[in-house]
């Protein structure tokens, strides 16, 4: 549902929302980076879940039984099969969100606290003062890393598709 | 008695029970085969046995040590029990030999040797799970299951997956490794070819009841009841006084002459044998010969009245 918002409007709904829970309780959220990472989850949750969630349901629920049938508790079943049979999954839900959040501008740009600044945040803020080479270095970095990582994830596929 | 299970209720929903009060034992070394159609809570019965499922009343004793009952519950981590399930859950990430000593106790290591040859896996060590068949892999699954020496190994349709020439050599394979090691075992099979070839008591279990527990050939010549007789194989059925007998068709001899005129309706030919297909009184009949006959062919049969098994009358309609 989150991702088919509009981060904008998950950024003034979270304001209004957080404006109300500060002044009737004793905490401070807006402006904090605990706000501004629930609004990413909310955004961006949908483009981490669904390869954890489709290599988990690849997965036969017999191993967790082999698993426990082999001697292993809960923390070691976690550790010793489910981590490393969806590695290719976490890390791809990793690069995917990650590339998602470097390009992310409405929402940081609402609910960052002050004197942070992100890739987007800059090139933004520069393309906006009409100062483009500037803002061309932020921009090409976000396509620089972006390519990096997309050749990453390329390479975890086509490992996948061998193993399988 | 070395495996006690007694009064075990087993129920997901309240109402409708998966296990109604199962009580029975095994002895060191047995193999008992477990027989049921699909859904009558076999796999449930296993998964109780190993500690996966807890048990809602009664109480499983193994080796003198109480693993579940009212107030006990022994972690399926901690219970000395081996678990080679029906599809073979060899971990993805790790090689054949990494799988079968995976979480493996030092004391246990000195045994992979004789593991691997005994399952024949020596040039397959290397290879992940995709990279073998699934008669290796329900081999790879067996040894992992075996060298960490259980007190009970758990078999839940180890040949259900496999086509029939490696199902025939595995079976044999598997019987072999059982006997050899000792190993107590629970075969759960819906093939009652694999329980009268390798299992020394048979169990019959239809809606989470016992029906018939004992060894192979004393089930198959006295069953319990209709349900146990049609498990266990082929029945023809043929009125005599009122009364309503059935007999084998292994029993049914073909003679020169006798009362019992049947028309041939089909033959096949089965190998070392061929099945004969007829009615007899309104009944459809089934049985052996070793020359082949021809359709509507009239033969006469005959057999031995000590061969015939009898039911109380409720159970006419089951083989309807």
């Amino acid at each position: 549902m989150g991702y088919a918002i509009p981060g904008a409007v998950i950024g003034l709904g979270l304001i209004m929302l957080f404006t109300y829970v500060d002044k009737t309780t004793s905490f401070t959220f807006l402006g904090t980076f605990l706000l501004l990472i629930y609004a990413y989850i909310i955004r961006f949750l949908a483009v981490g879940k669904s390869p954890i969630k489709s290599s988990l349901e690849k997965h036969p629920k017999s191993y967790d039984d082999a698993g426990k049938n082999l001697g292993l508790g809960p923390l070691k079943l976690l550790q010793k099969i489910h981590l490393p049979i969806n590695k290719f999954a976490l890390v791809t839900a990793f690069i995917v969100t990650f590339i998602d959040l470097m390009k992310e501008l409405p929402i940081t740009l609402i609910l960052r606290p002050f004197n942070f600044d992100t890739l987007a945040t800059q090139t933004y803020e520069f393309a906006v003062e009409e100062m483009i080479p500037l803002s061309s270095i932020y921009s090409l970095t976000i396509i620089l890393i972006g390519s990096v990582l997309l050749l990453i994830l390329k390479n975890i596929i086509n490992k996948q598709i061998n193993v399988s | 008695m070395f495996l006690e299970v007694k009064n075990l209720v087993k129920y997901y929903q309240k109402e409708i029970p998966v296990i109604k009060k199962l009580n029975f034992s095994v002895n060191k070394g047995e193999i008992i085969s477990f027989l049921g159609e699909s859904g009558s809570g076999k796999t449930t019965f296993l998964k109780c046995i190993s500690g996966l499922e807890t048990i809602n009343s009664g109480s499983i004793s193994l080796n003198n040590n109480i693993l579940n009952d009212n107030n006990t519950f022994i972690k399926p981590q901690n219970r000395k029990i081996g678990f080679v399930f029906q599809d073979y859950p060899l971990f993805p990430h790790l090689n054949l030999i990494d799988n079968i000593t995976f979480n493996l106790k030092p004391k246990f290591f000195e045994k992979i040797d004789y593991m691997i040859s005994l399952t024949g896996l020596n040039n397959l060590l290397k290879r992940f799970p995709h990279e073998l068949s699934g008669g290796e892999q329900q081999r790879a699954c067996i040894a992992r299951a075996l060298i960490r020496e259980p007190d009970l190994l758990l078999l839940d349709e180890p040949f259900s997956n496999l086509d029939a020439n490696i199902k025939f050599t595995m079976r044999d394979e598997i019987y072999k490794i059982i006997k050899e090691t000792q190993t107590t075992t629970i075969l759960v099979t819906h093939d009652i070819n694999d329980s009268l070839n390798i299992a020394d008591r048979i169990l019959i279990f239809k809606a989470g009841v016992l029906q018939q527990y004992g060894d192979p050939v004393n089930m198959y010549c006295e069953p319990a009841n209709c349900y146990c007789a049609k498990v266990l194989g082929d029945l023809n059925q043929l009125e005599i006084e009122d009364k309503t007998y059935y007999i084998r068709p292994e029993k049914i001899k073909i003679v020169e002459d006798s009362n019992f005129k049947i028309i041939v309706e089909k033959c096949f030919f089965q190998g070392k044998e061929y099945k004969i297909f007829g009615t007899l009184n309104g009944y459809k009949w089934q049985f052996f010969s070793k020359k082949p006959l021809n359709k509507n062919e009239q033969i006469s049969i005959d057999y031995n009245s000590e061969d015939l098994i009898f039911f109380d009358s409720f159970c006419n309609n089951f083989f309807v």
